[in-house]
């Protein structure tokens, strides 16, 4: 998105978190821009995200799992405080963790580009102590559920989180008919998954 | 009907078999700027990342061949069948295999 796309409206934190909340494609937007964007530009976390292979879209994609799906919105005081600031804790947080050699027992540096046979050493490109951890399994789970249910919200959910596609986008490429119908649909996948996640999280998964 | 000027794949997985390469893992390409009539390429893999040799995947209720990993679908055929869940891989002398989107 370039700042053309900077068509949200720009409300109190308390009315902009309640719309995070349930999903709404501007909030959403916004939270790109004022959360996501300006983090990613700082020269460390521009480092560090490079050298890690993370993209501002990983960044907004873990940032919706963990506060839809696993409902940390909730955790946001709401006293005046920054939801920006808030937000950006998280963001920051993420990027300092991306490091793959940290969840591990040992460290990748100083360890040789070959191993005992003279091959050369794959260097993991994803974090498997992440990939197994709760909210992940738990998302890949409610996300089966939502396909189940209809994939159309699934391929919506899909592409405005993961792809960070506008409503417009996602209306001309999946043919539904206007914006509106894109955000509906939307808003009710985002709901879908939060009640998945929900039932799952009673039932023990 | 139209995709933008940005690509993307999206992939889709199966359900967990005992024989490793049973199981496949599909990505669905979307090249930029296409309109109905044009494909979009689909790579599919096994479980043991062999790309399949030979198949159908039954995608959206539309069988497209696979040979060398590769086959392809019309993008309007894709969209027709938007509502449907099932997305199979037949291989000869195999059972089919059923899979769906995942959130990657």
């Amino acid at each position: 998105m370039s700042d053309a796309d900077k068509d949200y409206p720009v409300e109190s934190d308390h009315d902009w978190w309640l719309k995070l909340k349930d999903g709404d494609d501007p909030a959403w937007k916004r939270l790109w821009f004022e959360v996501i964007v300006p983090e990613t530009r700082l020269s460390r976390n521009a480092e560090l995200m490079r050298k890690y292979g993370v993209t501002a879209g990983d960044l907004n994609g873990q940032l919706f799992e963990e506060m839809v799906g696993a409902g940390k919105f909730d955790l946001y005081r709401d006293d005046g405080g920054s939801l920006a600031g808030w937000l950006r804790r998280y963001v920051r947080g993420y990027i300092m963790r991306a490091n793959p050699a940290a969840h591990g027992e040992f460290s990748l540096d100083g360890t040789a580009d070959l191993n005992e046979h003279g091959e050369p050493m794959a260097i993991p490109t994803e974090d498997n102590g992440l990939m197994r951890s709760e909210a992940w399994f738990m998302t890949h789970l409610c996300f089966k559920d939502l396909w189940n249910d209809d994939p159309r919200k699934a391929y919506v959910l899909l592409l405005k989180t993961r792809f960070h596609f506008s409503s417009k986008e996602v209306a001309m490429m999946l043919d539904i008919s206007n914006e509106a119908a894109v955000d509906q649909i939307f808003s009710r996948a985002v709901k879908d998954m939060r009640a998945g996640w929900v039932r799952h999280d009673k039932k023990g998964v | 009907m139209r995709t933008t000027e940005k690509a993307f794949r999206m992939e889709f997985i199966s359900v967990l078999k005992h024989d490793r390469s049973d199981s496949w893992v599909a990505q669905l390409y979307f090249p930029p700027n296409i309109g109905p009539d044009d494909a979009l390429p689909i790579e599919v893999i096994d479980g043991t990342g062999v790309p399949i040799a030979t198949g159908e995947f039954e995608f959206m209720g539309r069988k497209c061949p696979i040979a060398d990993g590769k086959g392809e679908i019309r993008y309007a055929d894709f969209i027709a069948g938007i509502h449907e869940t099932p997305i199979w891989l037949h291989r000869p002398g195999r059972e089919p295999v059923p899979g769906g989107l995942t959130f990657v």
